[in-house]
């Protein structure tokens, strides 16, 4: 069975495409926490999306298409905000959020395999979903228009809660180190 | 650790992390996502010894897998067989088998035949006793070998 089965392993190999997501991540200045790697958002039923909500890199893409500025409404802390960003890449977006420059962007991947930018209602979304630690140690989770402490639930190990925004309800989880996933039940 | 130490840490156990979540998940983009995951948590260690190192990712990475396979969003976007045949299978039938299997009976059989480890390391990677292990191997050799007389295999 041993001979089987790692022959059989042996043929498998991490494709070319994931090796070079991995490494542009670690050479990105932009990493925060695990919301950079985990943020998903399924946006039509026929359409797998894989967002990246990272600073991506413009070398990596088909076209550098920086420095052009435009607003968009987002989601930030619980509230909607006009946001200035400014176009990173053909897929991406940067932005400063609380002092800090923030990028963020992605691609849809259609039945088909083919790959398109995110839209604005994607875009809004971004941080629509985002966890932080203050300094006097509480943790504050925004969801959409709401904000909530879960100190406590950090506390014993992590966050995992179902949230409903706009009838559609989200799986919540936040891990000890501040990482997070969201993804719809559906 | 650097991005230098990174870039070599990420060579070395590239495939080994993927096989892994692969066999755990049966899906090559949960795998991928996993692999993605790790890897960023990786990022932020500082450098190991290279035996730590490997306990370490593959630590996470099994309860990366293991945290997917209870969330909504965990569903099987490509059929078994395409996955691997993807990968150029062999034995169809044989690794049809082992990947029928639970996933916590598969991950001992990937970390026993193909990582090496002993029942008790095995047991230390997931939290649970050198008995538990050797359960869940004999359990998972006797499935197998029934499915296999029933399938008259060879």
């Amino acid at each position: 069975m041993k001979r089987e089965y790692n022959q059989a392993m042996d043929r498998v190999h991490m494709s070319e495409e994931c090796a070079r997501r991995i490494l542009e991540q670690a050479s990105s200045d932009e990493r925060k926490g695990g919301s950079v790697m985990k943020y998903k958002v399924m946006v039509q039923r026929a359409v797998a999306v894989v967002a990246a909500a990272a600073v991506v890199s413009a070398t990596a893409l088909a076209a550098d298409v920086g420095g052009i500025r435009t607003s968009m409404t987002m989601w930030i802390h619980g509230q909607q905000q006009e946001v200035e960003v400014e176009k990173d890449g053909a897929y991406g977006y940067k932005t400063t959020i609380d002092g800090e420059e923030r990028g963020f962007g992605g691609v849809a991947i259609d039945e088909d395999g083919n790959a398109h930018p995110l839209d604005e209602t994607d875009m809004q979304d971004m941080y629509a979903v985002d966890v932080e630690q203050g300094d006097d140690g509480t943790w504050t989770l925004y969801f959409y228009d709401q904000t909530i402490d879960i100190t406590k639930d950090m506390e014993n190990g992590g966050y995992d809660n179902r949230l409903t925004h706009e009838g559609t309800a989200y799986h919540v989880v936040v891990e000890p180190d501040g990482g997070f996933s969201v993804s719809t039940d559906d | 650790m650097t991005e230098q130490e990174f870039v070599a840490a990420f060579e070395r156990h590239r495939d080994r992390i993927y096989r892994l979540a692969l066999s755990y998940t049966k899906s090559r983009a949960d795998a991928e996502d996993v692999c993605q995951d790790v890897f960023c948590k990786l990022l932020r260690q500082p450098a190991m010894q290279p035996e730590h190192e490997k306990a370490w990712l593959i630590r996470v990475t099994i309860n990366d897998c293991k945290n997917l396979l209870r969330s909504g969003w965990w569903k099987r976007n490509q059929p078994l067989e395409t996955a691997f045949a993807l990968e150029a299978r062999g034995d169809d039938d044989f690794l049809d088998e082992i990947l029928a299997l639970p996933p916590r009976l598969r991950v001992v059989i990937h970390l026993h035949y193909y990582e090496g480890y002993t029942a008790r390391e095995i047991g230390e990677q997931l939290g649970i006793s050198e008995s538990a292990v050797q359960n869940r191997l004999m359990r998972a050799r006797q499935k197998l070998k029934t499915a296999m007389e029933e399938g008259e295999l060879t």
